[in-house]
């Protein structure tokens, strides 16, 4: 190995760990702050590793009023949006990827102009319209608005899964017997299952993430986000550190499970917020 | 007659349509109504007249100007940053050194994480007995804590949501730009170094111009992003800093006032169409890049 | 088991695009007819028609005396052997090949039997357990053509099943297609582009051009008297050569000029020819059926060599007859050096002429 070639290498090394670093200190950071014993948050000077490793904060976090509630909530509306999403935006994937039709571009191109539209633009109006329809304040009401949210994503992702699947497979399903409602079921959904898991949890996460619109829209049925952003001034350190810590657990863990499809299934067409 | 129309719509023609029914309803119902009853909310007095009142009450808020200036500066410090910082990780990533498929999820990580948890996140570093302040004090650096995050040092707390969002959004920009790598030829690459173009000279002639597109696609969806930051802030420095999306929070959620904070959302609206429009107009490229 | 199909005005258009313009066509029990042309001249739609994956904008599709316009792919009798195959990744070959049975309710038992026999037929019978991903091409076609027969259709549907197989496959491919056919009897129509395919396994060739059949014949009918110059051009390697040739007459006898050239021709044709004295007819005459002399004797066409190709057991000359190029076929041991000038006869029997302005074959007799 001559000697710049080494430079390199090292160079090389060094750029990817300050960014390793980067991406995952804080990531760190605050998985200590949510073990650290609550009286040790405030203390000066703090040491850099708490004196033990504590629950407190966590059971403290946990108990806390509205929290488990809450929580609960966040789930429901997540599984909610997941159900919606997935039922309405796979069909619309599924023929995006299949058929030509007229008005197909102009489909997709809608698709996309949504995803400019700002979050208040939709929960300031819906709020009113939903306390008239009885949905203000409801866990479908929020699952509803996640799921205009997540809509473009599962129709982007959806699309690029059924392009993966050649239409020859269902056809040839068809001419050995099978309906097209058969040919789906029996070919293209066994295939497509790895790539709509992947989608389901990723619009999993876009809810469970999701703080505007659910804290605009709920008062008593907060999710988590809503009820840690609502009480946000007015509780201690520890509290909304444990809360940070505990509501990218899961989404760590699904990204986790799905990375494989982050860069190959949709490139380009990730999510945002 | 029936018969025969329900054969019409039963044939494949049709189809693609019925499939695509649910979604169209569903864009109709939560983004062209509330689209309309924003505009509605924001320009309709109670008497059913048009009024530019809630307009007018908007700018007239002391916090408005502030939350604009602060909406914008922090659009271009953040959205240059992350491109950059994104692009970065992209070009180490492409080189497929050993282990780059591990690091690439590594780098990808933050874009679970929400907004919310990202101003937490960094809320344990800048808070005045953070981590930062720590280890600046287990350096010897400093013996008394900064105020990072106060009305007293606006810069600094300014600079600390810089800090969060930059952090956790540049993944998403790393992602649009690795998938926009990947659709490189390599036969451009093997030209370019037959060529002669090595190092930084083939980032510059060859990668940039040809990931052109997907720096469009990012920077667009990015400045629309940043510009409803939200969560970040107000987890991060409360109301220290104003920012439009917060301020149509407040009025909607403290002050009740859904006009006004329709007339934010309006607002926000029209940046929105302006920047891309900017983009799409100075950047001299097609609609398709907000395919992203 | 063996079935009729019949089309009758049938047509289908994407958008603006006529793919198959109101055909009609009988393909006879137990007949291979293959569907030749090249791409985009709606073979493959009307192989879609007739297995019901495309629906026709008008006109009938009946399989074994039943219309079947209306009806799904599944309930037409049919089995289709796709270009790509399309056997289900998620499956094992066995379950592959017993999908279609299983569809129709068929008891285990049988459906165990029936895809061990056609396994063994096709000589897969040692890969029943394994996924598509572990096979071959070659191996993934046969278990493709073994799900369609194994469903004893009363037509196959084959779309250029060969054409992924790498050269040395193919061949074999083509031979095992045709005994395959032989032993089971079935009513089969086959989609190819590659004329050597359809001359070696058709009964009867339907050679297509944007949408409408324009001959349709035996292999041999349509190789030695293609019905209009399109098919003699696009049949045969190298396609049929063609001359611009005047009617004339002289010494009393009806004759052909190309140039200052005098070409003898048949004498029924005379007659008719006479008829047309002073008209520009195309003529066209394939590579063999031209004898090569080593000079330009009297009575021979002067030529002047320009390329010539030794391909084993033949050698292929370019030649340039005025501003026309031919292509003749001679021995390998004639020496010919390019450059050379050589002479040429045309075997009478064999010349076809074309009008020139609709480039139909003329009919003798």
């Amino acid at each position: 190995m001559s000697y710049p070639r080494i430079l390199r290498r090292t160079l090389l090394y060094m750029s990817v760990l300050t960014f390793v670093l980067w991406v995952l200190v804080p990531i760190f950071f605050i998985g200590i702050s949510s073990f650290t014993p609550r009286n040790e948050i405030y203390k000066w000077p703090k040491p850099l590793l708490p004196s033990h490793f504590s629950i407190d904060t966590m059971r403290f976090f946990l108990n806390s009023y509205g929290v488990l509630n809450s929580l609960l909530n966040s789930v429901w509306v997540a599984l909610l949006t997941l159900a919606f999403t997935l039922a309405v935006g796979a069909p619309a994937g599924y023929a995006v990827a299949r058929f030509y039709f007229r008005g197909r571009e102009g489909f997709r191109m809608g698709i996309l102009i949504t995803r400019m539209f700002p979050t208040a633009l939709l929960a300031v109006p819906l709020a009113v319209t939903f306390i008239r329809w009885g949905l203000y304040d409801t866990l479908i009401g929020v699952a509803l608005i996640h799921t205009a949210m997540a809509l473009p994503f599962a129709v982007i992702i959806t699309t690029g899964i059924f392009m993966g699947v050649p239409k020859d497979l269902e056809e040839a399903a068809m001419t050995l017997g099978c309906s097209r409602l058969g040919a789906f079921a029996r070919v293209a959904l066994p295939l497509a299952l790895p790539g709509l898991a992947a989608a389901a949890m990723f619009t999993f996460v876009i809810s469970w993430n999701e703080v505007f619109a659910a804290t605009i829209l709920t008062v008593h049925n907060r999710t988590l986000p809503a009820h840690i952003l609502t009480t946000i001034q007015a509780s201690p350190l520890y509290f909304r550190f444990a809360g940070g810590f505990f509501m990218i657990l899961p989404t760590l863990f699904f990204m986790f499970l799905i990375r494989r499809y982050l860069f190959h299934m949709w490139g380009g067409a990730t999510a945002e917020r | 007659m029936t018969a025969r129309l329900r054969k019409f719509l039963g044939t494949d023609t049709f189809l693609p349509y019925w499939l695509l029914l649910p979604s169209i309803i569903f864009i109709g119902v939560f983004f062209l109504m509330p689209l309309f009853n924003a505009i509605l909310l924001a320009f309709r007095s109670d008497a059913g007249s048009f009024t530019l009142d809630y307009f007018k009450k908007m700018v007239a808020d002391v916090r408005f100007i502030e939350a604009l200036k602060y909406t914008f500066f922090l659009a271009i410090t953040i959205v240059p940053l992350q491109v950059v910082t994104a692009l970065a990780m992209a070009l180490l990533v492409n080189t497929g050194f050993r282990g780059s498929k591990f690091f690439l999820y590594i780098f990808a990580l933050p874009l679970g994480i929400s907004d919310l948890a990202a101003g937490l996140i960094w809320l344990s570093i800048f808070t005045q007995h953070g981590f930062l302040n720590s280890i600046l004090y287990a350096l010897g650096i400093i013996d008394k804590p900064i105020y990072y995050i106060s009305y007293q040092n606006i810069g600094l707390t300014f600079l600390a949501v810089v800090a969060a969002e930059h952090w956790r959004a540049t993944a998403i920009v790393m992602v649009i730009l690795v998938a926009g790598l990947q659709m490189i030829s390599k036969d451009y690459m093997e030209a370019a170094e037959v060529l002669g173009a090595r190092g930084w000279k083939k980032i510059w002639y060859v990668i940039l111009p040809l990931l052109k597109p997907s720096l469009q696609s990012a920077l667009i969806i990015r400045t629309i992003f940043a510009l409803q930051t939200f969560a970040v802030v107000l987890a991060l420095a409360g109301d220290i800093i104003p920012v439009l999306s917060g301020e149509a929070y407040f009025w909607h959620f403290l002050y009740r006032n859904s006009h006004i904070a329709s007339a934010y959302a309006v607002f926000l609206m029209v940046i929105s169409i302006g920047m891309t429009w900017f983009y799409l107009r100075f950047l001299r490229s097609r609609m398709e890049v907000i395919r992203g | 088991m063996a079935a009729e199909i019949r089309l009758e005005k049938v047509r289908k258009t994407f958008g603006k695009v006529v793919a198959v313009k109101d055909m009609d066509l009988l393909v006879e029990p137990t007949e291979f007819l293959v569907l030749l042309g090249p791409s985009g001249c709606g073979k493959t739609t009307t192989l879609r028609c007739i297995a019901g994956l495309e629906r026709v904008d008008q006109g009938r599709v009946y399989i074994g005396g039943h219309d079947v316009t209306d009806l799904p792919p599944a309930k037409r009798g049919i089995a289709m052997v796709f270009q790509s195959y399309a056997v289900f990744p998620h499956m094992t070959v066995a379950q592959n090949i017993g999908f279609g049975l299983r569809m129709h309710r068929t008891p285990k038992e049988e459906i165990r039997k029936a895809v061990k026999e056609v396994a063994e037929l096709l000589q897969i019978d040692e890969l029943l357990d394994r996924y598509p991903s572990q096979l071959s091409g070659g191996q993934r076609q046969r278990v493709a053509v073994a799900r369609a027969l194994v469903m004893r259709p009363e037509v196959l549907l084959m779309d250029e099943p060969l054409s992924n197989l790498d050269a040395l496959l193919r061949l074999q491919m083509r031979a095992e297609l045709k005994k395959l056919h032989r032993e089971v009897g079935t009513t089969t129509v086959y989609v190819t582009h590659d004329q050597i395919e359809a001359l070696s396994l058709g009964d009867r060739i339907a050679v297509m051009r944007e949408g409408e059949i324009v001959q349709l014949d035996t292999p041999n009918e349509v190789y030695d008297k293609p019905a209009t110059v399109f098919v003699a051009g696009f049949i045969g390697t190298p396609p049929m050569n063609f001359l611009r040739a005047e009617v004339k007459e002289g010494e009393g006898k009806v004759h052909l000029a190309v140039g200052d050239f005098v070409v003898e021709v048949h004498e029924e044709w005379r007659g008719r020819l006479k008829e047309m004295l002073g008209q520009t007819l195309i003529l066209g005459i394939r590579a063999e059926n031209i004898e090569v002399r080593p000079s330009p004797e009297e009575g021979t066409l002067p030529a002047q060599v320009v390329v010539s190709e030794p391909l084993g057991s033949q050698q292929l000359l370019t030649v340039q007859v005025g501003n026309d190029v031919l292509k003749v076929a001679t021995s390998p041991d004639l020496p010919i050096r390019p450059g050379q000038t050589i002479g040429l006869v045309f075997t009478k029997e064999k010349i076809r002429l074309f009008d020139e302005a609709s480039g139909k074959a003329l009919k003798f007799g």
